[in-house]
């Protein structure tokens, strides 16, 4: 076994918040003044929820890694730091973002990641970014600077109040540090496909799949062909891979599966329809327990997150989507053709009222965002 | 009239308004509940009472509820009245949380204690709050699925829940944060809400499952819960390993985990914790800084695992290394490690034990816990270390007599300095035991402004201040 990689980055260690004066400043004078901001990072992901309002408030600015220490598995960050960035350092080290946020290459922001809860391929084996979110800085509707959580793996100091940071789209407060737990990168990956026709037998096998194979890192389903990712020591990987060739035809696939549907950037996403005659198709990103059925809806469907999340592009209307989808007991989100202002699958009143009075603590103006996560939030 | 003599005139009318309000609620709820009204008083103080060392406060009656709706119907009628309602499920947390500081209704979910519905393809069960953490593994010993999580005692899946609970797996399986998928509580205001579906993850507005995840029964009271299960491991196995110094045993932690070796538990107890559980478990351990380690996976690669971690132990001056897949070997050395705490009392007869928690970045452990050994050292108090050292929590077991208020003021210096120790650096008051009333001043020590948010939510969600009152804010 090789040292331990220790480095010193204490170079990086900063400071008190004055530095956030500025942004501060901006924000105490939209609470006087009621003034709504639409808080921008790298607005990579402004196509995600409802339409952004109010005055831009650029925060990509506010960048660079203030504490990283490889041996300690975390990571602290400005929320304005490109993922890009974060993934370079890491690597060097031999180390990586465990929730594989999408959109690096298209400049995406940390605090971006966090404010959108958006997650890759791995999200139901390893977890999204709220399980690997240890604590936040932030500022509140009313200028004041609070930090929730800090570096440990394990707090239990008070409410939770830095997981729900995670998809809230920048409602709650503006996202000022950021600290993660990271993991060393898998010594090994495979993606592979195999022939299953029938979405049934597909996500019988992704749970089965599941309970056996421990190196299973993502799992899918697309026309007919069965796709799965494997990831972890040559050992795991190796076996796992001997066990799924007993039973099934394997061919390798491209990685790139997993990261183009995440993006939504997939052809199932970007295609248009053959037929140019029907009428704009819209696409829902729909999420259930794994083991549901197959969704018994018209249009086309894709599977991801081993069951998981399917995403159905479809004529139907977006209503008779959720109210089939309610009865499962899962929620629709509306990637594309409907309105912006119902992208979330809409909350009961009593939930709407305990959001209000949540968001309310955080920005009781509601200058933050409005609108990006409910109408009226 | 003096100032004191209306201040005590404005108690007394308050008394007697608050004495007139609670028993309007014992009579209603004496009509409503019948024999599962209980206001002896020696059921009232085991309800106000749990394993801490803090002082218990009773209740003024205990009910036994059966379902969602007798909660709502009891918060309903306490909200009309003002009364603090307290949930209590076994009475297993270690900060006061089940104190009724203010007296009032005592929730007890116990007998709500039915696993609703295993959802063996989801990975995934649906239990009341009352299901006990055994309870529901020996429920599910024939499914091949098992739930992680494994605090000491056998606490009940709603009170692991409020409090946030998590154990030895945890560097595996994660803590309570990560292992409910929804639940479903009554607010203050007698509302039902259920924060999610199961599914995995729900894009629906706020993550409020994990508000409501160690609030301490502060926001609401869970009535219902999904947590997440696992598969049976193929093969498991356990490792130990003795070191000289604690700085050898967690460095090498630190580059086992840095490795991204899957290691299920991996504990480190210092050498009087070894002491105390070779007397208690009838065990020949070597008595030093020691690490007991679990590995879960397939047969070839638990041994993988194991041999890896060897590896780098003997690079940190690790000695007598054992390696056992026997089950009957594992069992016995892993129920030493979970009776730990009654080994440690019985170190001394004459005794309460004191057990608190800290968590700091694991680069920061080792010089953590050797001050603390030196600070034990001159404060004379027995107290061994012992710490689930995969996450950097580490628990401070001190045994102190109630009776002698200098043993109680010197244990009290020593907490207080290991506290402030770990939040200077950058670590928590808590890792796992919670806030309770307990440590409340800690929390404003270690947040400073934050925790004005945290009671502008508190004050937002029950503006009576009627759910545990007197807890985290």
């Amino acid at each position: 076994m090789g040292s331990l990689r220790t480095l010193n980055w204490s170079d990086f260690k900063i400071m008190n918040d004055k530095q956030y004066s500025a942004l501060v400043e901006r924000v105490n004078s939209a609470y006087r003044s009621g003034q709504a901001l639409n808080i921008c990072g790298a607005s990579s992901k402004t196509f995600y929820g409802g339409l952004p309002d109010g005055i831009a408030l650029p925060v990509g600015e506010n960048r660079g890694v203030i504490d990283y220490d490889p041996a300690e598995l975390v990571i602290v960050a400005r929320a304005g730091t490109s993922l890009s960035e974060i993934q370079t350092l890491l690597a060097a080290q031999g180390q990586m973002l465990g929730f594989e946020p999408p959109f690096i290459d298209q400049g995406a922001t940390l605090g971006g990641a966090v404010a959108s809860g958006l997650a890759g391929a791995c999200r139901p084996y390893r977890g999204g970014v709220r399980d690997y979110l240890l604590g936040v800085k932030i500022i509140n509707g009313k200028g004041q600077i609070a930090q929730f959580g800090g570096r440990v793996m394990k707090n239990v100091a008070g409410f939770d109040l830095f997981r729900p940071m995670a998809g809230a789209m920048g409602t709650l407060g503006v996202l000022l540090e950021i600290s993660l737990r990271v993991i060393p990168v898998q010594e090994q990956q495979q993606s592979f496909e195999f022939n299953t026709s029938n979405q049934k037998n597909a996500i019988n096998t992704l749970c089965a799949l599941a309970k056996q194979l421990p190196s299973l890192s993502a799992g899918g389903w697309l026309e007919g062909k069965l796709q799965l990712r494997l990831s972890g020591s040559q050992l795991a990987v190796s076996r796992d891979t001997n066990l799924l060739a007993q039973s099934n035809s394997l061919s390798e696939i491209d990685a790139l599966r997993w990261q183009t549907v995440s993006q939504f950037e997939h052809p199932f996403f970007t295609q248009p329809d053959i037929d140019k005659a029907r009428p704009q198709n819209s696409i829902c990103s729909i999420d259930l327990a794994p083991a549901t059925p197959p969704v018994d809806l018209p249009g086309e469907q894709l599977i991801d997150w081993g069951g998981a999340r399917r995403y159905l592009k479809t004529e139907l209307d977006i209503k008779a989507v959720r109210q089939s989808i309610e009865k499962l007991g899962g929620s629709v989100s509306l990637l594309k053709g409907g309105e912006r202002s119902a992208f979330f699958h809409p909350l009961n009143p009593g939930m709407m009222s305990l959001h209000q009075r949540l968001k309310k603590s955080f920005d009781p103006k509601g200058i933050f965002n409005p609108g990006r996560l409910y109408p009226g939030l | 009239m003096s100032p004191d003599c209306l201040m005590r005139n404005i108690d007394i009318t308050e008394g007697r308004n608050k004495t007139r309000a609670i028993d309007t609620v014992l009579n209603e709820l004496s009509q409503r509940f019948g024999e599962r009204l209980k206001t002896g008083m020696a059921i009232r103080e085991q309800h106000g009472r749990d394993e801490s060392f803090h002082k218990g406060h009773p209740p003024d009656c205990v009910v036994a509820v059966h379902s969602t709706d007798e909660v709502q119907q009891i918060v309903r009628l306490c909200a009309l009245h003002k009364i603090p309602l307290i949930p209590w499920g076994q009475g297993t947390s270690l900060e006061g949380q089940v104190a009724a500081l203010h007296g009032g209704v005592c929730v007890d979910l116990s007998e709500m204690n039915a696993v609703l519905c295993v959802n063996a393809d989801d990975l995934d069960v649906v239990v009341q709050p009352g299901v006990t953490r055994r309870q529901l593994n020996e429920y599910l010993r024939d499914t091949g699925l098992f739930f992680p999580i494994d605090p000491g005692a056998d606490a009940s899946i709603g009170g692991m829940a409020s409090t946030r609970a998590s154990g030895t797996n945890a560097v595996r399986y994660g803590t309570m944060r990560d292992s409910v998928l929804n639940l479903t509580a009554v607010l203050a205001n007698g509302e039902i809400i259920k924060t999610a579906h199961r599914a995995r993850k729900s894009s629906a507005g706020y993550d409020l499952t994990r508000l409501f995840v160690g609030a301490e029964g502060t926001l609401g009271i869970i009535t219902e819960l999904t947590v997440r299960l696992y598969g049976r491991p193929q093969a498991q196995s356990s490792a130990q390993c003795t070191f000289d110094s604690i700085r050898d045993a967690v460095d090498t932690v630190i580059e086992t985990i840095q490795y991204g070796i899957p290691l299920a538990s991996i504990e480190l107890m210092d050498s009087l914790t070894v002491k105390a559980i070779n007397a208690y478990s009838k065990l020949s351990l070597p008595e030093k800084p020691m690490l007991i380690m679990e590995f879960h996976g397939t047969d070839a690669g638990v041994q993988e695992q194991a041999q890896m971690v060897q590896e780098i132990a003997s690079g940190h001056n690790g000695s007598e290394f054992s390696w056992t897949s026997d089950a009957a070997e594992q069992k016995k050395l892993w129920r030493a490690r979970h009776d730990a705490a009654y080994a440690i009392k019985a170190l001394r007869t004459d005794g309460q034990l004191w057990a608190t928690d800290a968590c700091v970045p694991i680069s920061r452990m080792a010089e953590c816990i050797e001050q603390t050994l030196d600070d034990i050292d001159q404060s004379k108090i027995i107290a061994p270390v012992l710490g689930h050292v995969g996450d950097g929590n580490f628990h401070l077991c001190m045994l102190v007599d109630h009776a002698v208020p200098e043993e109680v003021a010197s244990a009290q210096a020593l907490h207080e300095r290991m506290i402030q120790r770990a939040i200077d650096m950058d670590g928590t008051c808590t890792g796992e035991h919670g806030i309770g009333y307990g440590k409340r001043d800690f929390l404003k020590q270690e947040l400073g402004g934050a925790v004005d948010v945290m009671r502008s939510i508190k004050q937002a969600l029950d503006p009576d201040n009627i759910m545990n009152p007197g807890k985290i804010v």
